[in-house]
């Protein structure tokens, strides 16, 4: 599964260095965030899926140390591993924030080659956790039973881009399986679910307020089945959907992502992302 | 020299297609080395060279870019790519860069050369994959074009990369 890599340091230098470094590195790599300090940190994370975190502890505004103790406290982030890049070396200040779950710790300077490799030593133990496909058996699942409607898997690069406006669903989920989903379809195809679900025809009032619940109840439901495939035995707590606008030239950035997969539904196009917490090595 | 082995001299390079063949380099002291190997292509490539940089004499890197690090890691890249190597499937690894204190006017030379070679290898986008440098022992590499496995000896020992 891609990974999305966050990097969190007041130096643009040293940021684009990783980043460069990672772009080169023989990592499966989905989309690279930047952050020049915790706060902005934590705004990253509240809104995009991340799967490992870099980030330098001496920052203005909110140091590392404090971003890694919000991050704790969150259960949206508190599971995300985090390297930390620094000059900082004092035995004390290691060991306590080793104490409180960093993954690694590297000193500055470093060699491209060193980030490269305690990255690819993190995540050398991550499985991944569900096969990407089963994502096709629970949209279809999903929509067949609850809408009424027929998902076609569909390569990416073969898929349409979606024509008018675009709504995106996206839902996080933590506990026992962590995660998200994200489904980006035309407003068109989600009204004319929610008329599948409703009964209702195209022109009531709310048609557009239906149609955006109507793909927030669906990616809910997708989450809640792909966390039970995840871990059968335990609870996952599902956080409410998200439904926003979705631009154009985000629908053809996302279409770009490794592990997007496409859809066709009542002859719409359709787009999910989804990342999975991938599970550790015991 | 056995049958099938190609030895590259102080201050040379050489790329092959051929995977019967073995690329050789003996004593690489201060001097570094660079091993690219490009598993898909079937390409190999390998440098011996003795300064770190060209600017010291320019007239002799243009007669033989092999001399110099910054000079001769480009050509050996060029040379690779010319084969049909890529950036993306390219294994790169570095051998020598000793220090012999030893000898007053070599002193950090190897350290010089071991910098330039990275320096070039990341500006042109390229990870190192493995090393075996600095110390104080002269190496000899082995580089088989046709599995890309790189056999560093010395001190009468012998080990993969």
């Amino acid at each position: 599964m891609a990974m999305n890599i966050l990097i969190v340091d007041d130096s643009d230098v040293i940021r684009a260095m990783i980043a460069r470094t990672i772009r080169l590195a023989n990592i499966e790599l989905g989309q690279i965030h930047e952050a020049s300090n915790g706060r902005e940190a934590l705004d990253v994370l509240a809104e995009e899926w991340v799967d490992l975190v870099l980030a330098d502890i001496n920052m203005p505004v909110m140091n590392g140390a404090d971003m890694l103790a919000n991050m704790h406290e969150n259960p949206h982030m508190s599971d995300v591993p985090v390297i930390v890049v620094s000059s900082e070396g004092a035995t004390e200040r290691v060991q306590e924030l080793m104490e409180r779950g960093v993954a690694a710790w590297v000193r500055k300077p470093f060699t491209p080659e060193e980030i490269r490799d305690v990255i690819l030593d993190v995540t050398s133990g991550w499985k991944p956790v569900l096969d990407e496909s089963e994502l096709d058996g629970v949209l279809g699942a999903v929509l067949e039973t609850f809408a009424f409607a027929f998902p076609e898997p569909t390569d990416v690069a073969e898929l349409e881009e979606a024509r008018g406006e675009i709504m995106c669903a996206t839902i996080t989920f933590s506990g026992a399986a962590s995660g998200m989903v994200s489904i980006a379809a035309p407003s068109e195809l989600c009204v004319g679910l929610a008329a599948n679900i409703l009964g209702i025809d195209d022109a009531d009032p709310d048609a557009l307020v239906r149609g955006a619940d109507t793909l927030g109840e669906i990616v809910n439901i997708a989450a809640g089945h792909l966390a039970t495939r995840v871990e059968p035995n335990a609870a996952t707590h599902l956080h409410p959907p998200v439904v926003t606008r979705m631009e154009p030239d985000e629908w053809s950035r996302t279409a770009a992502l490794r592990g997007a997969r496409g859809y066709v539904v009542e002859e719409h196009p359709v787009l999910v992302t989804f990342g999975l917490r991938p599970a550790k090595a015991s | 020299m056995t049958v099938g082995e190609h030895v590259v001299g102080i201050s040379e390079y050489a790329v092959s297609t051929d995977p019967s063949e073995t690329l050789v380099t003996y004593s690489l002291g201060s001097c570094v080395g660079l091993a690219l190997h490009d598993p898909v292509a079937g390409v190999a490539g390998l440098l011996h060279a003795m300064m770190p940089v060209s600017k010291s004499n320019p007239e002799k890197a243009r007669e033989n870019p092999a001399m110099y690090v910054d000079t001769g890691a480009s050509a050996l890249l060029a040379g690779v790519f010319a084969l049909g190597a890529t950036r993306a499937n390219l294994v790169a690894k570095v051998i020598g860069a000793a220090s012999q204190v030893d000898h007053g006017q070599m002193f950090r030379i190897g350290q010089r050369n071991h910098a330039v070679l990275r320096k070039v290898l990341w500006k042109n986008g390229i990870l190192i994959a493995a090393e075996d440098t600095g110390g104080a022992s002269s190496r000899t590499v082995y580089l088989e074009v046709g599995s890309g496995r790189t056999i560093v000896k010395s001190d009468g020992q012998t080990r993969e990369l």
